[in-house]
């Protein structure tokens, strides 16, 4: 189980995080929507300390540490429990497709190189790019980027994978087979926790969907609860604009 | 060994008598190789039929040349060719200069031309536009703030490359700081004072023109 | 005008100046490896931000880049055996010119490449550093993996630029005194009074000296592009 709590960042003056607590069930799927700005990428970045909150806590599992105090040890060890996907795919640009598996796996994680380019083979060929093995990340369209960045992640084998808005940055016609392959991630039950703006695919795929706005949770549910019977009107207010009128009855 | 901030100063004083000097031999040079450097770059954008193959291999191999030796050449050419003149060889510095940062700039000038997309040319001309109205209203506008930080990096570079004409033995700053260390002996206060002139310089010009800079792209 | 110039001479010239090539050569090897290694130090001190050494070199790359060089060649042959006599209490005023002129173009290509690696460094996208994070990769494993070789690509450019440019600035060392292939030159012509042909000699090689490196760091510029077919942005 992933706990979240009493998670607070600032930059600056903005603060970004109020005051927010999460749980995430093994093997669940946390779907987290809401306006730019409501602290949802923050919050995912928290988590494996790209960005250092100010206060909270985190759990995995068995083991806690302090969000904001937490030691150079402690991050890495996290960061060995997560892994990430990323809205511009961040695949080492000096690496070939076959190469940014393996090298996560082999200076993350430790595996030994011939187990890693196992592994790495054959995350490849769960999305499909057994072909393009060999590619470097600049010899690729973004939707097949993704999909290594996708097949990165789950090598991995994290307690918990972290989906940083995966489809924002793909063409239209790409993103149906993105959210697809992520659907099947999380068919083969892995935890994850992903902040996106697919309101179909929150629906399909998640267990819990949450809902934030200007820092805070507003509200948190199923999916049926959430986009159905929404209690709060800030999340009324939210699915009307971006939900087609008549799709949703609020 | 032994170092007297005394004759330091004595140095120092020496040496900004010839400011002057030194700033003439950079500026004049790079005031002439801005307008000729401009007009070779065009002249090699526009593939003027003769002129852009002759300078393109003419700064090829002119630019392979380090100043010195070429300040040289020319130096021993003018003494063969030329009857001692009372400014004779502050001439032949202008000369050597003016050439040499002609080159230097036409290539950045070139540079700053080249980074302009081609598509702004063509949206010009479909616009109806001359060439000469293409580039006075959309092109060179344009390319002034790319231009701008090579030309200052040129300006520096035009002062510091002024301290080579201690081979041909004008004073200026260099040569200047050490005329009291004739008596002394001791050479490292006058070139430690040279240093010290020409840093202050640098750091003076560097600021008005990095404020220049900042006042012009403001403007567009 | 007469006795100028004489294919004779240059016959005759070019294996006695030729001989002092290697010196031009081993100047440049030497100032360009130590001087890489000292733009390393350098660009990673002025990144990490690192508290006194930061302010220090502020100061002396302001120096470097606010002097020409060949001030800063005559300040350090000047003044170092005083520091060093102050310092150490060892005597350098009887040691190798070359040494002299090895130092000064040590510090001052360790600056100027020192900048060209700290911009380059600070180009790698942000995100590459990010990804290497998230999978567990520790910062200087980060670094030296996905960052490094990222920057070296782009460095590469400018620091052939640069090397180009030191062989350029040996000329400068003859003043000094040392025995280079322009201090041959001037030798030969203080013994002879010609030196017209050494010179345009000398000017040849360092023509064909540039045309080649040229031509070598553009092939290696092209080789280098993990398969895009085009570099963006020669920064220069």
């Amino acid at each position: 189980m992933i706990k979240i709590e009493h998670v607070k960042k600032s930059f600056g003056h903005l603060d970004v995080l109020h005051d927010v607590s999460l749980t995430v069930d093994d093997g669940s799927v946390v779907v987290i929507l809401g306006p730019s700005g409501s602290g949802k990428t923050t919050l995912l970045r928290s988590i494996n300390f790209l960005e250092r909150a100010d206060k909270g806590k985190l759990t995995i599992g068995s083991s806690s540490v302090d969000l904001h105090s937490a030691k150079k040890k402690e991050v890495l060890e996290i960061r060995r429990k997560t892994s990430m996907v990323f809205q511009n795919y961040n695949l080492f640009a000096n690496k070939t497709a076959l190469e940014n598996i393996v090298e996560a796996l082999v200076t993350g994680h430790g595996i030994p190189r011939a187990q890693a380019v196992e592994r790495a083979k054959e995350e490849l060929r769960k999305v499909g790019l057994s072909d393009k093995e060999n590619y470097y990340p600049s010899q690729l369209s973004g939707g097949q980027q993704q999909r290594v960045g996708i097949a990165r992640a789950v090598a991995l084998d994290a307690e918990v994978i972290l989906f940083d808005e995966p489809t924002s940055a793909l063409d239209p016609e790409l993103v149906g087979e993105t959210l697809a392959l992520i659907k099947q991630v999380a068919k083969d039950g892995h935890t994850m926790i992903v902040v996106t703006h697919e309101m179909s695919f929150a629906e399909d795929v998640a267990d819990k969907v949450v809902f934030m706005d200007g820092g805070y949770i507003v509200e948190e549910g199923s999916p049926q609860d959430i986009f159905y019977h929404p209690k709060e009107e800030r999340t009324r207010q939210f699915l009307r604009r971006i939900i087609p009128v008549g799709e949703y009855v609020i | 060994m032994k170092f007297s901030l005394e004759y330091l100063w004595k140095c120092i004083l020496s040496g900004i008598i010839y400011i002057p000097v030194t700033l003439k031999l950079a500026l004049i040079p790079l005031a002439l190789a801005i307008v000729f450097g401009t007009l070779i770059a065009l002249a090699r954008i526009f593939k003027v039929p003769v002129v852009e193959k002759f300078f393109k291999i003419f700064v090829a191999i002119y630019s392979g040349i380090p100043g010195v030796v070429t300040m040289l050449i020319f130096h021993l050419i003018y003494l063969s060719l030329f009857k001692p003149a009372k400014n004779g060889i502050m001439l032949l510095a202008y000369f050597t200069f003016t050439l040499g940062r002609t080159i230097v700039v036409s290539e950045s000038v070139r540079g700053a031309f080249l980074s302009i997309p081609k598509g702004q040319y063509e949206a010009s001309y479909a616009c109806g536009l001359s060439t000469f109205q293409t580039l006075k209203k959309i092109i060179i506008p344009q390319v002034i703030p790319v231009a701008l930080p090579a030309l200052t990096n040129n300006a520096l570079g035009s002062i510091k490359n002024t301290s080579i004409v201690l081979v041909l033995g004008i004073v200026d700053v260099l040569n200047g700081a050490t005329i009291p260390c004739a008596d002394t002996y001791s050479y490292v206060e006058g070139y430690v004072a040279a240093a010290i002139i020409y840093w202050v310089i640098n750091a003076i010009v560097e600021f008005f023109l990095v404020h220049l800079e900042k006042h012009l792209s403001k403007k567009k | 005008m007469a006795d100028l110039f004489s294919w004779q001479r240059v016959v005759k010239n070019f294996p006695i100046l030729i001989t002092k090539l290697p010196v031009t050569f081993e100047i440049v090897a030497v100032a360009f490896s130590l001087g890489f290694i000292l733009a390393l130090l350098i660009a990673t001190t002025r990144i990490k931000k690192v508290p006194l050494l930061n302010q220090i070199l502020t100061v002396f790359i302001s120096f470097e880049r606010g002097t020409p060089l060949l001030v800063q060649m005559l300040v350090v042959y000047y003044a170092f055996p005083i520091v060093l006599y102050k310092a150490f209490g060892i005597d350098s005023r009887r040691w190798e010119k070359i040494i002299f002129v090895d130092l000064a173009l040590i510090l001052n290509q360790g600056v100027f490449l020192g900048e060209i690696f700290r911009g380059a460094i600070l180009a790698v996208p942000k995100g590459q550093k990010e990804a290497a994070l998230a999978c567990g990769i520790s910062d200087s494993k980060a670094f030296i993996k996905i960052i490094l070789p990222q920057a070296i690509r782009i460095a590469l450019p400018s620091t052939g630029l640069t090397l180009i440019g030191l062989f350029q600035e040996t000329s400068l060392v003859y003043m000094l005194g040392v025995m280079d292939i322009m201090g041959r030159a001037s030798a030969l012509g203080a013994t002879s009074g010609h030196n017209l042909e050494s010179y345009l000699i000398i000017a040849l090689i360092f023509v064909l000296i540039n045309f080649g490196l040229t031509a070598i760091t553009t092939k290696i510029d092209k080789n280098l592009t993990y398969g895009t077919k085009n570099l963006t942005g020669r920064a220069a």
